[in-house]
């Protein structure tokens, strides 16, 4: 039985797919600044840690191509490419001064640049999920069509409600993209299963980190991304350790309520258990 | 002493990334490899820093002498910045380097090193780097840590002095009989080798190494063996025979400075291809999957190879596997 076990590497590359709810509930407060700009915020840092940690002082090495789809009542590609397009390409920097040791017992003030691919949003809009995952399946499907020996693509999706579009009543809508997303989670490589993570940018059900059971969630609204969420594969366990995030038997790879520490080690644990090259101690 | 030593890089990647390092000093009688780690940064200075000092000196590799050598490191990598300023290089490649500094990041390498006195030599191990020793009949390995034990974090020199690194270097020495063959090697032959050491039929394996005269036979060699389960890793061999005399007599060294050279005038000569950048580019990517799309591909492939003279035998060998993986009627 396939695993995911597999490592990104130049030879046999990872897809990264994430999934940024932009619809209009995102503008709301949440952690001392707003949904929208506290995800964007954790999507930039992935996507700039990921390549920091392919670049070896030379350049980024291309081990994974990542992809951030966002969807309000649209679906729009929000920025795409292996490591180095994307290290090339930001929409643009962030400066910020630094003190930092001048390696000889002083002190130097030093500016560090954050590159920013993604902004938050300014207008409000429908919730298009269902839209979102219909694009993430072809992607997954072209991908592992292309190479059945790369490592199973993941899907990390940041939202901070259900789907909504159309008009369609939302229970219909939440349904419909159940259904969708357990046949992506069913589509398999290799490598194993194709997998789909989910954080919830909501305090209203409490936070509950890594549950095992719906019974844990108690509002449909959580208990529907449950639904579409993968269990915590065996091999994931151990990044999940690492990150802080206890899991158990069955455990799905879902928080609710993610402040921010848990977001980034949200996404962290499921971009990182795949880059398995040598490091320090 | 007769010596052959050989390089090569991880699949799908280039001479310029690999992060091994080696060299040989016939004056000095002195051989050292050093695999710098993946996830660290400027693992490659911090290699050739540990490489040249031994082979040029009489550095003994300890973590209580490495500060000099950590102080060489942070000299080379802001001279290697203020370099790529010049040339005004990428602003990304500047500001993550820069934020590297600023932020202490580090670079680390295993190490293995030895030097010859007549017959007799002495040498320091540190990490999955390993020296085998083979007479013909057993192969005995030395490393600093239990070959079971080897992971994804093994023992090695770290390049900032106040993180101290991780194991302790061990102290080797032996006698280089008449017949006995030493091994210096990376990462990948250390485990495959030990695997099948522990299967009884290692003999096969080290003769197959003892036999290798060129690069292209090396780079052979390693992608039989990457398809037999070595893992894909940058590989690096250093061999070492008894001929009769003290001296060393080198048969073959490849020379990465020239590797990556070559390399870098293949790329320029050859338009190399483009990889997609959006995601309409996976989308689109595997639409022309007929005969005559292989068959223009293949075409291109080798009017490209004809054209420049490739050196880099990596090249005809990937671009026709990306070919059997993207064309379904190559697979049939």
């Amino acid at each position: 039985m396939a695993k995911n076990e597999k490592q990104w590497s130049s030879a046999t590359p990872g897809l990264l797919i994430i999934l940024l709810d932009q619809s209009g509930s995102m503008m709301s407060d949440y952690e001392g600044t707003t949904r929208t700009k506290f995800a964007t915020l954790a999507v930039n840092r992935l996507i700039d840690n990921i390549i920091q940690k392919n670049f070896d002082g030379d350049a980024p090495k291309n081990r994974c191509f990542i992809t951030v789809i966002g969807y309000d009542q649209n679906v729009k590609e929000l920025c795409s490419g292996w490591l180095k397009d994307l290290d090339a390409h930001p929409l643009r920097y962030e400066s910020l001064k630094k003190k930092t040791p001048d390696g000889a017992g002083g002190i130097v003030e030093v500016e560090i640049k954050q590159p920013i691919w993604v902004e938050p949003i300014d207008k409000d809009g429908s919730t298009n999920m269902l839209g979102a995952f219909q694009l993430s399946k072809e992607l997954v499907e072209k991908w592992m069509a292309e190479n059945s020996d790369r490592p199973a693509p993941v899907i990390i999706n940041i939202s901070d409600g259900v789907p909504y579009y159309d008009g369609k009543d939302p229970r219909e809508c939440m349904k419909e993209t159940i259904v969708l997303a357990n046949e992506i989670m069913s589509l398999s490589n290799n490598d194993g299963d194709v997998l789909i993570f989910n954080a919830q940018i909501d305090k209203s059900n409490g936070n509950v980190v890594f549950p095992s059971s719906k019974s844990e969630l108690l509002s449909e609204e959580a208990q529907f991304l449950y639904d579409i969420t993968s269990e915590v594969p065996l091999s994931y366990k151990v990044a999940a350790a690492k990150q802080e995030l206890p899991t158990k038997d069955g455990s799905k790879g879902c928080i609710f309520g993610a402040d921010g520490v848990q977001l980034i080690q949200l996404i962290n644990f499921g971009s990182t258990r795949t880059q398995g090259d040598k490091g320090l101690v | 002493m007769k010596i052959r030593a050989f390089i090569t890089h991880k699949l799908k990647e280039n001479y310029a990334d690999c992060q091994d390092r080696f060299g040989v000093n016939p004056d000095a009688k002195s051989i050292a490899v050093s695999d710098g780690m993946s996830q660290s940064w400027q693992q490659k200075i911090w290699a050739q820093i540990l490489v040249d000092k031994y082979i040029n000196s009489d550095w003994h590799p300890s973590k209580e002498n490495i500060e000099p050598l950590c102080i060489q490191w942070r000299k080379d990598v802001i001279s290697s910045i203020n370099k790529s300023k010049e040339i005004n290089a990428p602003e990304s490649i500047i500001y993550r380097n820069e934020r590297n500094l600023s932020n202490g990041s580090s670079a680390g390498a295993t190490f293995v090193g030895v030097r010859f006195q007549c017959k007799e030599w002495e040498g320091t191990v540190l990490g999955d780097s390993c020296l085998i020793e083979w007479d013909g009949q057993s192969a005995t390995f030395h490393t600093s840590q239990e070959v079971e034990c080897f992971d994804n974090q093994p023992d090695y020199f770290d390049s900032d002095f106040s993180k101290k690194g991780k194991g302790i270097p061990k102290n080797i020495s032996g006698e280089l009989k008449k017949g006995t063959v030493l091994f210096i090697v990376s990462d990948p032959f250390s485990d495959f080798l030990f695997e099948h050491n522990k299967q009884n039929d290692i003999a096969k394996y080290l003769e197959e190494l003892r036999n290798i005269s060129s690069h292209e036979k090396f780079e052979e060699l390693v992608d039989a063996w990457r398809n037999s389960g070595m893992h894909n890793d940058d590989t690096t061999l250093v061999i070492v025979e008894n001929d009769g005399k003290d001296d060393f007599s080198i048969d073959h060294e490849d020379k990465i400075v020239d590797l990556i050279r070559d390399e870098k005038k293949e790329e320029e000569e050859s338009n190399s291809k483009d990889r997609n950048c959006t995601i309409g580019g996976i989308l689109d990517e595997s639409k022309d999957n007929t005969a005559s799309g292989l068959i223009s591909e293949i075409i291109a492939i080798f009017k490209k190879v004809k054209k420049v003279k490739l050196k880099n035998k990596h090249f005809l060998n990937d671009a026709l596997h990306e070919l059997l993986e993207k064309y379904e009627i190559a697979k049939k």
